[in-house]
Order: structure tokens, then sequence, then C-alpha cells
């Protein structure tokens, strides 16, 4: 089935390779298709249909062949007419069974009725107890291939920004020439088609065109500023002129989406050759036009022996000289123009003989028919253009194009190649106009539509959507049923909702729909093209996995020291070194450092600072000492605990804020918002300083003295540096330090930022100089406990949404008699409303029972009263310890509540008096 | 004409000083440092100056000159309102340099890097693989870069043959130390070769995404073979 060489050939003879086809090898070229290897090597059946089964050969040669889907390597739903062979390359047929030439599943045909129009609206719908087992049966029939394995390599996909002038898509003749003359005119241009080279129908047809083509692909090589994404198609264009291509065939890429934003963008698609629907039109060797041009011209091979050409233009006739050039016997040309017709095409695993309109059979094995046109609109409707049928040329023709959206080539109109090429040029010129280019005001001649006759579907029941399985008689059979509309219909019996989205057959079921309904093709109307217009991986859309992860200047330290990760929103922290319960008793007995660097932390700036955290605060600051340092609850206007942290005042007009962990983003937005929408005449500057500084939390009885070792120029006594205060100084060699004396774990301990450049370097040096004092490092999950033990509150943790600041019993910071805080209306009225759940220290009665997080608080079997917010075993009480919300009434220290578990026990616990289940005086704190 | 590198490379830069501006986009200190939004000059000194906002400027010099630098800007702005703060160690800088530089660059970021929208000297904040960066086109320039220049012995003994025009940014590296870390305001490239200046890019972000940084340009530069110097 191999020709000898063809003028336009794109196989590489002297790079022969094989590729194995359900298993057995087969030779081929480089450059070849899977279709086109296969025909050479005289396979004529690749696929079986949705729903029958029934056997599927090559029709269009191309990506948007419906017979032609396989499984490649594992990969599924590969456009085998469009995909290049690769050596070793292991290509199966996809969803048969046992194999395609012996496909059982084919028994479907006999169930033909029970699958007609619209059956899975009709069938397996009671008894609906059976739904379970109809479904696993059902499943076994779903069409495509396999999806790979987990474990399957993954392929490597990517995504790509691209802001051209002028995005021409379609690398035909006039999108070529499209392109060189907006190049021309200085625009930047992206030239895409989906063919693994420019020229579009040049490629295969006659010499006049191949030389025509050599000029416009040297041209374009030559010109400057044109990008060529060839193998590689515009699936659709989506909000804000965003327009995506999806790139195939790049060395070590399995798929780039570009993500376009050209400021025109020229359409160019050419045209797209329909089938003729007749009876029989699916049998494996009935072929358009076009596919068997490709077949001779670019892959040199010949489609079949003895071959009939049913034809209604010129291209046609072309394809019957091509066929006769390779040796095929065209027995005959049966011409539409003339009053030909051809009525059914016999055989049962392909054509046998073709019957025509004149009574006559043909014996033959290949039937090639030539009936007509569409112009692929749907990426002009995307873009909020519009298209009206044309009778005369039987095709729809854009109408209207919004602005930035040009037309050119064969998707406006016909020619000859000249004109083609001049409309392109003209349409270039205009768009890199528009883009802002200087270019020349051709007027862009017209290009009409040829004149062509109405042929769309013959006198017998044929396959009109050959993807989805829907016949003639199945759009029929839904008009009559009652769905009139084609967008109804189109739902009804999936007719242009299969891989191909109605490329091939959309046209056809209009025009069947119309005949069905007796309305004409207009009045009907198309269904609405959405994108994609071309299949899209899933790989494509995701690209590659970039998820940001922060990581603090000790992150490698803790990796290297065994620590179990914490995914904290973008940082991955410590959780714990092996022993958390060990990391608590050495923090409670003697020292323990933790890297804190997540807090938030910010620097303040200004004359007008306290006047900021006066607003923003719920407590006071006015008379915050340099040197101080304050606690501090922010509140949103609700009244809703937004945030809270310390702040410490390092200088006259300088003070450090710091932010809770996950908040701290929130904050400095927040911030931000208040100094420049609402208090924009306020003197102060907020430089954020979270990643500036290493912060590492030194704690535990014995936390003096470690850091009295390392620290220069701070007088660590209690009298000098007490509780709540910063200092500036130097820690273990390193300047500019800020040392705080505070407290999150409920012993005495100062919270170290270093510059974070030399984190490590001081967090090494705590280590090995409180050896002798037994430091360890501590994780995320011991400081919880270590503040659950002391009943600390974490906003986010132990509020919600929802919690207000009096029911988080923060009643002490609250100072209502400031002139104004951000969330006091709200507050206000929450003092004095009744009802407000309240935050309490809980003790499950069973000390070894740790309630889980959220677990409910009950009275009865109806009424919630609370819920646990936090919990943990304390290995400093050797019990189970937890804070809760609870209604105000068992709020009283004593109360005994009931805790609703998950598993459905009610347990009870003790409300504490306070919150802090060790140490409520605070003396270890003040230490 | 000048061998100039073809392959991308990039260069950890995240010692530099750096020094955060706020202060009165109408005052004596903006006018000062003149430098629109949105652009970056070198300030005839030591330091290139980013606009980041109309109120605030990032000025990066070589590593040791974060101390003098504010005490400079300091000294400008005196008797106004005016921030200066020293953010060396809030974050990671990157230089990405090279003919590919801006195809890599296009994977991360959606922002339009072709030069009648970036041209060298522009500097925006914008997402670069999900994190914010703020990138500064800052053009490597021969003359800059070429053995026998002030202080252009490239550290880590690598190959710097006079009037070669490689490894811009591992040079930017290399000279680090220097107080021509980042040229010379106006400086002309030696031998005027203004047109042989090679992309280049300066990507600030959190300190803390400096290693997903790294993997993120590494992972986008491959094929280009994109090596860090």
């Amino acid at each position: 089935m191999r020709l000898d060489g063809q003028p336009g050939e794109v196989i590489h003879r002297g790079t022969p390779l094989t590729f194995t086809w359900n298993g057995r090898p087969y030779p081929a070229f480089a450059g070849d298709t899977i279709g086109s290897a296969l025909a050479a090597a005289g396979e004529r059946v690749f696929s079986r249909s949705l729903k029958y089964h029934r056997p599927r050969g090559l029709l269009t040669a191309d990506g948007n062949d419906p017979g032609c889907l396989v499984q490649v390597d594992g990969e599924p739903n590969v456009r085998g007419a469009h995909r290049r062979v690769s050596a070793g390359m292991a290509v199966t047929a996809q969803g048969v069974w046992p194999s395609l030439r012996f496909d059982l599943k084919a028994l479907n045909r006999l169930a033909g009725p029970a699958l007609s129009t619209g059956f899975y609206y009709k069938t397996f719908i009671r008894p609906r107890r059976l739904w379970p087992y109809y479904e696993r049966v059902l499943r076994r029939f779903s069409p495509g291939g396999r999806v790979p394995s987990p474990s399957s390599p993954a392929g490597r996909y990517e995504h790509r920004y691209a802001h051209p002038d002028v995005l021409v898509a379609g690398g035909g003749p006039a999108g070529m020439a499209a392109a060189l003359a907006a190049a021309e005119a200085g625009a930047r241009v992206m030239l895409v088609d989906d063919q693994p080279a420019l020229g579009g129908h040049l490629r295969w047809g006659g010499p006049d065109g191949l030389a025509a083509l050599a000029q416009l692909r040297a041209a374009v090589a030559a010109a400057g500023g044109i990008e060529v994404l060839t193998d590689s198609v515009v699936t659709g264009q989506y909000e804000g002129g965003l327009v995506a291509v999806v790139q195939h065939g790049l060395p070590g890429l399995t798929e780039r989406l570009v993500k376009a934003r050209p400021r025109q963008l020229v359409a160019a698609a050419g045209l797209i050759e329909r089938p003729y629907v007749i009876a029989g039109n699916d049998l494996p060797g009935v072929m358009l036009s076009t596919a068997v041009r490709r077949l001779i011209n670019l892959y040199a091979v010949r489609p079949g022996a003895r071959a009939v050409v049913f034809t209604a233009n010129d291209d046609g006739t072309a394809a019957a000289a091509d066929l006769a050039r390779a040796g095929v016997d065209v027995r005959r040309v049966v011409d539409a123009r003339d009053g030909g017709d051809i009525v059914r095409v016999r055989g049962r695993g392909g054509v046998r003989a073709v019957e025509c309109g004149d009574g006559s059979v043909v014996r033959c094995d290949l039937l090639v028919t030539a009936v007509g046109w569409t112009a692929p609109t749907g990426l002009l409707t995307m873009t909020g253009g519009r298209a009206a049928y044309r009778a005369g040329a039987a095709r729809f023709v854009p109408t209207e194009l919004p602005d930035g959206v040009l037309a050119t080539g064969g998707l406006v109109g016909d020619g000859t190649l000249a004109e083609l090429i001049g409309h392109g040029r003209a349409v270039g010129q205009a768009a890199a106009r528009r883009a802002g280019r200087t270019a020349p005001a051709s007027p862009v001649p017209d290009l009409v539509p040829a004149p062509h006759p109405e042929l769309f579907a013959g006198r017998t029941n044929g396959f009109v959507d050959f993807t989805e399985d829907v016949s003639t008689k199945d759009l029929a059979a839904a008009v009559a049923e009652g769905y009139d509309s084609i967008e109804l219909v189109k739902r009804y019996t999936t007719a242009t909702m299969g891989p191909t989205q109605g490329k091939l057959e959309a046209v056809n079921t209009i025009a069947v729909v119309a005949a069905a309904t007796g309305r004409g093709i207009p009045e009907t109307g198309t269904t609405t093209a959405r994108p994609p217009y071309a299949p899209v991986s899933l790989g494509a859309l995701a690209g590659r996995n970039y998820q940001p992860v922060r990581r603090s200047p000790m992150h490698d330290w803790h990796v290297a020291h065994g620590a179990t990760p914490l995914v904290a929103g973008a940082w991955i922290r410590p959780d714990h070194y092996g022993d958390p319960a060990g990391e608590v008793r050495a923090v409670r007995q003697g020292v323990g450092i933790i890297d804190v660097t997540p807090l938030g932390k910010f620097e303040l700036r200004g004359p007008h600072i306290p006047d900021l955290l006066e607003l923003l605060y719920v407590n006071r600051w006015r008379k915050l000492a340099v040197g101080a340092v304050r606690y501090g609850v922010m509140c949103t206007e609700d009244g809703v605990v937004f945030d809270d942290g310390v702040t410490g005042r390092l200088g006259e007009h300088r003070y450090l804020l710091t932010a809770t962990s996950s908040g701290a983003e929130a904050v400095g937005e927040w911030l931000e918002r208040w100094l420049q929408t609402e208090r924009a005449h306020w003197r102060v500057h907020v430089v954020p300083m979270t990643d500036a500084y290493a912060s590492i939390n030194v704690a535990g009885p014995r936390s003096r003295e470690l850091v009295r070792r390392l620290t220069t120029g701070i007088d660590l006594s209690p009298e000098a540096f007490p509780y709540m205060r910063v200092r500036l100084g130097e820690v273990a060699g390193v300047p500019d330090c800020v040392v705080w004396r505070i407290g999150f774990t409920g012993e005495l301990s100062y919270e170290l930022h270093v510059p974070a450049g030399n984190g490590l370097r001081v967090w090494e040096a705590l280590l090995a100089t409180g050896v002798d004092l037994g430091v360890r490092p501590f994780g995320v999950e011991a400081q919880r406990i270590l503040r659950l033990e002391k009943g600390h509150l974490v906003v986010g943790q132990d509020t919600d949404g929802l919690t207000q600041a009096y029911s988080a019993g923060l009643d002490w910071a609250i100072k209502m008699d400031k002139d104004d805080f951000v969330g006091k209306p709200e507050l206000a009225w929450q003092r004095v409303r009744d009802g407000q759940v309240v935050l309490v220290g809980l003790q499950p009665a069973d000390p070894e029972l740790v309630p889980p997080e959220s677990s409910q608080l009950v009275e009865g079997d109806r009424r919630i009263v609370g819920r646990i917010t936090s919990s943990r075993f304390s290995p400093t009480l050797d019990r189970s310890i937890a804070l809760g919300f609870v209604a105000p009434d068992l709020a009283e220290p004593g109360t005994v509540v009931t805790m609703l578990l998950p598993d459905g026990r009610r347990l009870p616990a003790r409300v504490m008096p306070q919150l802090a289940h060790v140490d409520p005086e605070g003396k270890r704190l003040h230490g | 004409m000048a061998e100039v590198s073809v392959e991308v490379s990039a260069t950890d830069c995240t010692d530099l000083a750096k020094v955060l501006v706020r202060a009165d986009p109408g005052g004596a200190l903006a006018a000062a440092l003149d430098v629109p939004f949105g652009r970056a000059v070198r300030d005839g000194n030591d330091a290139l100056v980013v606009r980041t906002a109309p109120d605030a400027w990032l000025l990066l010099a070589a590593a040791d000159l974060a101390t003098p630098l504010v005490r400079r800007v300091e000294a400008l702005g005196a008797g106004e309102f005016a921030s200066v703060v020293d953010v060396t160690h809030g974050h990671a800088l990157a230089r990405l340099t090279g003919t590919t530089a801006a195809v890599v660059l296009a994977k991360l970021c959606a922002i339009d890097l072709a030069d009648p929208a970036t041209p060298d000297g522009n500097t925006f904040r914008s997402l670069v693989a999900g994190v914010a960066v703020t990138v500064v086109r800052d053009d490597a320039r021969p003359g800059r870069l070429t053995a026998g220049s002030a202080g252009a012995t490239p550290a880590g003994g690598r190959d710097a043959r006079p009037g070669r025009l490689t490894v811009s940014p591992t040079a930017s590296l290399a000279s680090l130390d220097r107080s021509d870390a980042l040229g010379s305001a106006g400086a002309t490239p030696a031998g005027g070769r203004d047109a042989e200046r090679e992309r280049s890019y300066l990507l600030l972000c959190d300190r803390s995404y400096r290693q997903y940084l790294r993997d993120v340009l590494t992972d986008a530069g491959e094929e280009f073979g994109l090596a860090w110097t």
C-alpha cells in the first residue's frame, strides 16, 4: 500500500522504525501518523464505535478523524490519525473485548431498539434498587480508553504566558500571509497551526500549491517577529481576551498550555470537509476526499484498490486524479453537479460496493466523498461573533466579528491561491494597525464563498455523528418526540457532543433536523460553540505542580534532625522531633527552643502609631513606654476576633507588631487598608518583617541562663528585664536582634528575633551552649500542648468566624471607655446581650480520655450547648485537658457538662475555674 | 563582536543589601531619589533604586553597604516623615540572565515581558509561580562585566577572559561584595556596545520562598539548560 516518493510527502524514508499495534510489530517511517502507518500496512479497522461497536476506519485522516481514537503507551483517547509514530510505541485499540477484530460488544447491535434515541433517559431507571447493578454492567460499556494507573509516568505538562500583538489561528496560505503582513508592520505575531507543519491544504495539493507553500514557509522563517507553533491548537477564547493554545510535540514535554493575550486575534481555520449521510457511510473504506489526498500526498499511502468517487466540487475531482495517479482503479466518478447521487454503501467489515442513484452497483473497496465544507466558526462565535447560513454555498459563514477579532481564508470565503493570500495580507495589515502598528491601510478584498450544492443526507439512514453513533433515524425520532430545538436535539441524542465536538457533524445534524421539522437551516440555527475547540488533557489544564512553600532559615536543620513536617498554610514547620510529650517536659523542667519564624511581624514607624493601635486593637496603647510590650486583640467591625499578638515599643516612633502565623498576611492588609483608605492623614509606615527575622522562642525555667550566655548588651535580670518587655541587642554575636520577654508556653521565656540570615547560627549556638542545661528543640505539637496547659487561646482554633471578643473571654482586654476602636459598636451590643457562649477550661472526668476537637457539648438529646475547641493530653498534669465553648448557664466553675463524641459516646467533663490548667497564678511565667 | 552567552543562567543574590524607603511621593526624598514609579535606576553611586510603589523604593546594593546606605538615604530625607529600613534579611533575590531568560520567566509569570511593555529598567510586582515577586528588568551590560573592570574577578575561579560577556549573573553574584555590584548609574558599556546587553531580570520575594523560587526557576529553565552559578 506504500507508494513511491510523492512530491509533498512528509515521511522520512531514511528513518524506518517499528511500533506495535495490538501487540504485533508494524513498520513505519518517521513522519507517519499511527493511522497512515497502519493504512500503509493494509489495516483498515482502527476502532469500534461507541454504542454499536461497529468497525471504524479512517474517515478524515487528520486530527478530527472519529475512527482512529487509540491508546498509546497507556495514554487513552489519542487521535491516531494525528499522532506521529515513534519507535517502540505501543498502540492498542480501546474499548473492545476480547479484540478489535472479534468484539463481542458488537452484540449491542442486536439490542439496537433498546439503545435508540435517548435510551439512557428511558432504560435502566426502574426498579431503582437495581441501579447499582446496572451501573456496574454499564461501566463495562463506557467508551474511551483506560485511564493510566497512578504509577504510570505522568508526563510533563507546562503552562506558558504569551502576549503577541497578533495571534493567527491557522497556518494555511491565508493565515501565513496574514502573519507575514502583520510582522512586516512590526507586530509580534504568534502563528498557530494544528498540523506538524504550516501550509494547510497546500500541503497535499498539486505542484503549484507546493511551490507556493515553499515560498510562504521561507518567508515566514525569514520574517522577524513570527513565533510559529505547529502541532498546536487554539482551543478557545476566554474572558479578557485570553486565548488558550495547546501545544504538542515539543521535545521532553507532553503538552504545553499557552495562555496568550493577543491584541488581535485572526481566525484562519480554513474549512473542514463534511461526510455524506447515507446507509453504510461509516464502513471502513469510506473516506473524505481530503483524507485520501492526505494519505497519498503526505504519507504515500494508497488508500484502496478500487474506488468510487462521489463529488460535488473540484476537490473531489482532484482526489479522483490523485487516486488514479496512485494506481487506484477509479471505477466511477459520480458528480452531484450533474445530478449524480449515491444511495448506500454495502459491506460488513468494510466497503464492498456502492449503490448509485441510477440503480447501478459498483464493486469497490473505497468510497471517496466530496460533498461540501464546514467553516469552523466556533472560535469566532466564542468571541462574540456571529455566523449565518448561506444556502448557495451550503455552509455557514461569519457575518459579525467583535472588536479584536478578524477572519481570513476559507473560513470567510473561497478564491484562488492569490486571492486567499491577498485577503490574508490585507487582514494581517488591519490586525497590525489595530494592534497599534503602522501598516498600509489596504482595503480587505472580498472573499466570497463559492457556489456549492446542498448535500447533507441522502435517501437512506446513515450515521450523522460517528463518535456518538447517532443516525438520521435517531435525529428524526428525537424530533418526533418533540425535541424540535437544535439545542434540545443535541442534548437528547448527544449528536455533536463527542470528541469531534461537531466539526464534522454539526451542519449535517442541523440539516437533518431542519428536514425533519420542515424548517430551513437558517431557522433551525446552530448549537452554541464553547471552549474547548479540541480535546484538552487534564494534564495540560493542570500544568506544573507549583505549590508555593515557605521555609524558615532553620528548615534544613529540622529536616536533618528528624522533625516531622507540619504544613501550616504555605509554611513547612517542625511538628515534633519524635516525642512531643518529652519536648513538653523538657520545657517545663529545663529549657527548650522552638522555631516560630512564621509569626507575623511588622515594623511600624511614625508619630501616629498609638492612634493606629488604639483604633485597631480593643485594648489601650497610648501609655506603652519604650521597651514595654503589650498583648492586643484585633476585632473586625462586627466584633469578631480577627487576630491577636504582642506589640513592643522599640523607640519613640518605632514599634514591632506581631500577628499570628496564619493571620500575618491578613493583618498586613488590614493595617494598610485602614492607613490608606480611612486614616490617610496619619503618618505611619508599615514594613512587613515576618521574613526578615528568624524567630526563636526559648522557654523553660532555665531559659534565662541559656539566653544570658549568648546575649551582649542586655541585662537579663528580672528587675532590669521583667515580663512583657523588649530589648535590642546582640545574640550569639549577631547584632540587631530583638529580644522579647513574653510567654506563650506559660514558662519563663524569651523570644529572639534574629536577622534571618543568621537564624541558623543562633539556633545552633543555643543548642550548643545549652547542652548542660538540657536544652532541646520542641515543635508545634509541644507548643500547642504547652499553651493549652496555660489556657492561651489560639485565634482560628479556639475562635471561629462568629466568635466575638466577649465570648472568647477577652472581657479584661476590651476597653469600652476608649473613644473608638474597630468593632466597638458591635461589642457594646454583645456586652449587654444574653445567651452568648463562653470559652472555658474543661477537664474530662476520665483523665485518659482526650475528646476529639469539635466534639459537641450537649444537654439531653436535642440541645447543643457548646463544643470542644482544643484538647490534648497534658504530660504535666498526666491527664486530658481542653478548652471549649459552653452556654453561659453552664459556664460556672464545677459545672459538669456532657461531651458527645463522634463515636456516639456521651461522657462528662468539668468546667474549670479558669482557662489555665497549669500555673493559673502565672508564677512560672514571671519567674 | 564579543562572545555572548546563549544559555540562561541564574544566580542567588540574596546576600545583596536591601533597603526599603517609604516617603511622601511629593517630598524632598522622592525628588532626590528621582525614579519614576515602575522604574529602576542606578543612583550614580552604589545602588539600584527600584520604585516599587508611588511612596516606596527598594534600594539594592552590595552586601556590606546596607548601613551606610540607610544613613545616606536618611540624610536625604532629613526633615520630612520618611522611613528607611534595612530589609536585607527579609527578601530572597535571584538574577535570571540569558537570551532565553524571558522565555523561562514567561512560564511562571503572566506579565508581558517584551521590550515595549517591560523594557530594561522596568519593574513590576506580580505573581511568579504563585508567589508575589518584584521583578526588575536589569539587563547585563558587557562593560560592567568584562574582566578588567573594577573588581570583576569572578568568585570561585571562574573563567573571566577579557571581553567575555558570559555569565553576567554569576558576575553579579561574584561582585556582591564589591561596591559596583550593580554597576554605576549611566555607566556606558565598554565600547559603547549598548546593543549587546544581555537580558536579565532580578526577582525579589519574601525570603521564606527562597528555595521555592530556586526550585521553580530550575524547573522552568530545564529545557534551556538553566544552570545556577
